[in-house]
């Protein structure tokens, strides 16, 4: 685990340094300025759209990053082969990829941070707060998801032989997984044994995101929305036993492919 | 022998599958190929592009697993944890993370080896100054030349002061002062003792730095030997080109137990440096008929373009 | 993992992942008992449906595909091209989608029954939406409170309907349009002494651009009649 660890700082710190994640800056400070112009077109409901795109942003920036960091460090791996040198190591291939976990998940953190604080700015600057225990429950669940997505788009980075190949299929997978949870509800008006047995399939497959959004749950404050009620413990419990464990299945089957694969 | 070879290399066998799955085309890249090296020895390996030889390093490192067969290093299985911890690895055209700088990278490797942060720092110091980067080792990695970026290689190789040193291609895309610098590193590493194995295919260096070396060819291992046996068994030759060969001068060369072969209009023959004059005197060429040199082979090139010859033909 | 034989292998990711599906179906389960909205799909879905809305509904992003339909609804509301569109009519599929993709969306539901209500005059529709709001969300009194309104109004006693109006706009965080509503009703009564006292209040109090501009068109008016 400490080698994971080393290799997740490492990561961080050359992604960190990385021209091209300046993007996410840019989008950052792009949900600020949409927030904004939201609000002008909300008028008063300004605060709720504030939190609820802003949340939003929060989620794409989180998946964003974590796409950008596996896309760069595949490239790095297949065209520049710096991987080779690390391989050699005393470091097991399962390791590395934890590593990538970690630091891709260290920089989402900090992007989503990043992007919270802007949204927070935006807020104190137009009139209204978004600093509540609820708002920021609910971005660190969306960071959650984040980190479950990255586990995903690891598999993809290696069962995939390309870069364009690993982003289809883990933005597939993304879109794929805020359906699922309304997959249980179909199956239940399902009775054709064919596509029973695909939609059950799939819902044991793909991540269920929707558990991550708690913005449709949680009483996020402010004018005319319901507070006073709160969900129990146990309700954020599950969502972080249900990510780890669903990452876990997926860097076991991804640990599993890259011990076989050739460099 | 009590102490194990530091590298053994025992019928290996490995092919590479690429193509679509419904149409996979296979490549054999190594075809039974077996090889020892002994602990202190500097070992190189040569051989043209698609010889195998990258593949045999890979498999000897533990990057690739073979179809068939074994390598050993130390004793050890080659890509175990133990055997890692033994040798250092300069694989060719090394490639860093472009917005570190070499201290950094460095640092990143030697905490991996499971050094200590003042042992670290210590030897990341060193190794660079030793490599000739100790001014530049704080900027970024991707403002270093190539032949600075094989440097801070070989110094990553060395980090944990290892017994064994795999080394890819050292030398190639380097410029004549880079090759000589990298040279004179590898002479160093001799002098304190390493296992050196690297692969090139520049014949000159393998004459100037091993002990032995071993030629591949197309997977194979076709000829393994003292580098001082081979050059004492193979003379160094000339190729020649006559414009013209007379009957008589024909016949003087086959008195010689020399072949002239002609292609184009043009005889060539190739001599022995030591019976370069003799030759030349005894075909009594007219003035203004003096061969050209086509061509020079050392020792080394002539037994591998003998071996090789040979390969191909049966 | 190197000598772990694949077929274990699958088997503890399958395990792994039905544990995670069971815990998952908890989650959910936990969040159906106690979360505001309810899953979507579980009531019928309004007719006209947009494709954000659908989407959203689907992707368990209902609170932002509510509020992109309160957008779509106060762009619509706000251009004038579409009064010729029988006094606004699009308001009311704007106001279906809003309430079924978040029944909690209260202020997005007390501004759309108030422009139906109050401005365009289709009262069934606006009392149609409060009453089923008030019974998704029974805790929250302004519902009731705009109801009275409504059915006052649509009983024509027009004095309570305003008394409640008055009552409405003292709430704090009230739609801005309801300041408006009240104001151009004191006009349209030809108020003048409270069309002046309410307009001048306003005009101490408010900021909404739009507000102050037709509290001085309203104080023009009363001006010209003497006050």
């Amino acid at each position: 685990m400490r080698q994971s660890w080393v290799i997740g700082i490492n990561i961080f710190r050359q992604l960190l340094r990385n021209r091209i994640l300046t993007v996410l800056a840019i989008f950052a400070l792009a949900m600020g300025g949409l927030s904004v112009f939201l609000g002008e077109l909300g008028q008063e409901s300004e605060a709720r759209l504030g939190r609820d795109f802003g949340l939003l942003g929060v989620e794409w920036i989180g998946y964003i990053t974590v796409l950008l960091c596996h896309v760069v460090l595949l490239f790095e791996e297949t065209e520049l082969k710096t991987i080779t040198m690390l391989l050699v190591k005393p470091v097991a291939r399962w390791q590395y990829l934890l590593g990538k976990l970690v630091g891709s998940s260290l920089l989402a953190a900090l992007n989503v941070a990043g992007l919270v604080l802007v949204l927070l700015l935006v807020g104190w600057a137009r009139g209204y707060s978004l600093a509540s225990l609820p708002f920021f429950l609910a971005a660190f669940f969306l960071l959650w998801q984040s980190v479950v997505m990255s586990a995903v788009v690891l598999l993809f980075s290696v069962l995939a032989s390309t870069v364009p190949a690993c982003v289809v299929y883990s933005t597939f997978t993304f879109f794929l997984g805020h359906f699922t949870g309304n997959l249980v509800e179909w199956m239940a008006k399902l009775n054709e044994g064919a596509a029973l047995v695909l939609v059950r399939v799939l819902y044991y497959l793909l991540p269920n995101l929707a558990i991550f959004n708690l913005s449709d749950s949680l009483p996020l404050g402010g004018e005319n929305i319901k507070t006073g009620i709160a969900l129990s413990a146990a309700s954020f419990l599950w969502p972080l036993a249900y990510g780890a464990i669903y990452a876990l299945a997926v860097l076991l089957l991804a640990a599993w492919q890259y011990q076989r694969k050739e460099i | 022998m009590s102490q194990p070879y530091a590298i053994e290399v025992i019928e290996v066998q490995k092919r590479y599958q690429s193509g679509d799955f419904w149409r996979p085309i296979k490549a054999q890249a190594l075809r039974g190929v077996s090889m020892q090296v002994r602990p202190g020895e500097v070992y190189g390996l040569v051989g043209v592009n698609g010889a195998g030889k990258t593949t045999l390093m890979k498999v000897m490192t533990g990057l690739l697993r073979p179809d068939q067969g074994q390598a050993l290093v130390f004793g050890l299985p080659a890509g175990s944890m133990a055997a890692r911890a033994r040798f250092g690895y300069l694989p060719e055209l090394p490639s860093f993370p472009k917005y570190l700088s070499a201290r950094e990278v460095l640092d990143f490797y030697g905490r991996l080896q499971g050094m200590e942060p003042r042992a670290r720092q210590a030897r990341v110091a060193e190794l660079l100054k030793w490599v000739g980067l100790a001014e530049a080792l704080d900027k970024p990695i991707r403002e270093y030349s190539k032949g600075m970026q094989q440097r801070v290689g070989l110094a990553q190789a060395l980090l944990h002061d290892p017994e064994l040193v795999f080394l890819d291609e050292p030398i190639s895309g380097l410029d004549p002062l880079g090759i000589k610098q990298m040279r004179d590193l590898f002479l160093s590493l001799k002098a304190q003792g390493k296992t050196i194995f690297f692969n090139t295919h520049i014949l000159s260096e393998v004459e100037r730095l091993c002990d032995r070396v071993g030629l591949m060819h197309r997977g194979r291992m076709l000829l393994q030997a003292p580098v001082a046996d081979l050059a004492s068994r193979h003379a160094s030759t000339v190729t020649l080109a006559f414009r013209s060969l007379g009957p008589a001068q024909r016949r003087s060369l086959k008195a010689m137990r020399l072949v002239a072969s002609q292609e184009n209009q043009v005889w060539t023959v190739a001599v022995a440096n030591a019976q370069l004059a003799p030759v030349l005197a005894k075909l009594k060429l007219p003035r203004g008929a003096a061969p050209t040199v086509i061509s020079a082979n050392s020792p080394l090139e002539t037994a591998f373009i003998k071996a090789v010859r040979a390969e191909e033909q049966g | 993992m190197e000598r772990l034989p694949l077929s274990r292998l699958l088997l503890i990711i399958a395990l792994l992942l039905l544990v995670a599906a069971a815990l998952a179906s908890i989650a959910r389960q936990s969040r159906r008992d106690q979360a505001e909205l309810p899953l979507a799909f579980l009531t019928p879905a309004p007719p006209k449906l947009s494709a954000f809305g659908f989407t959203g509904a689907l992707a368990g992003m209902r609170r932002v595909a509510a509020d992109w339909a309160y957008i779509e609804m106060l762009q619509y509301y706000g251009t004038g091209r579409n009064r010729l569109d029988c006094g606004f009519q699009g308001v009311i599929p704007f106001a279906e989608e809003i309430f079924w993709l978040d029944p909690h969306f209260r202020f997005g539901i007390l501004y759309t029954a108030a422009i139906l209500g109050f401005n365009e005059g289709h009262l069934p529709e606006a009392i149609s939406l409060l009453q089923r709001a008030a019974r998704t969300d029974p805790g929250y009194p302004r519902y009731r409170l705009y109801l009275a309104g409504l059915t006052y109004r649509k009983a024509h006693d027009n004095p309570r309907a305003l008394q409640i109006l008055e009552l409405m706009v003292q709430e704090p965080d009230r739609p801005e349009i309801l300041v408006r509503t009240l104001g151009n009703l004191y006009i349209k009564n030809k108020d003048w002494p409270k069309v002046r006292a309410y307009w001048r209040r306003v005009v101490m109090t408010d900021k909404d651009p739009r507000t102050l501009w037709e509290a001085r068109l309203a104080l023009a008016q009363a001006a010209q009649h003497g006050y």
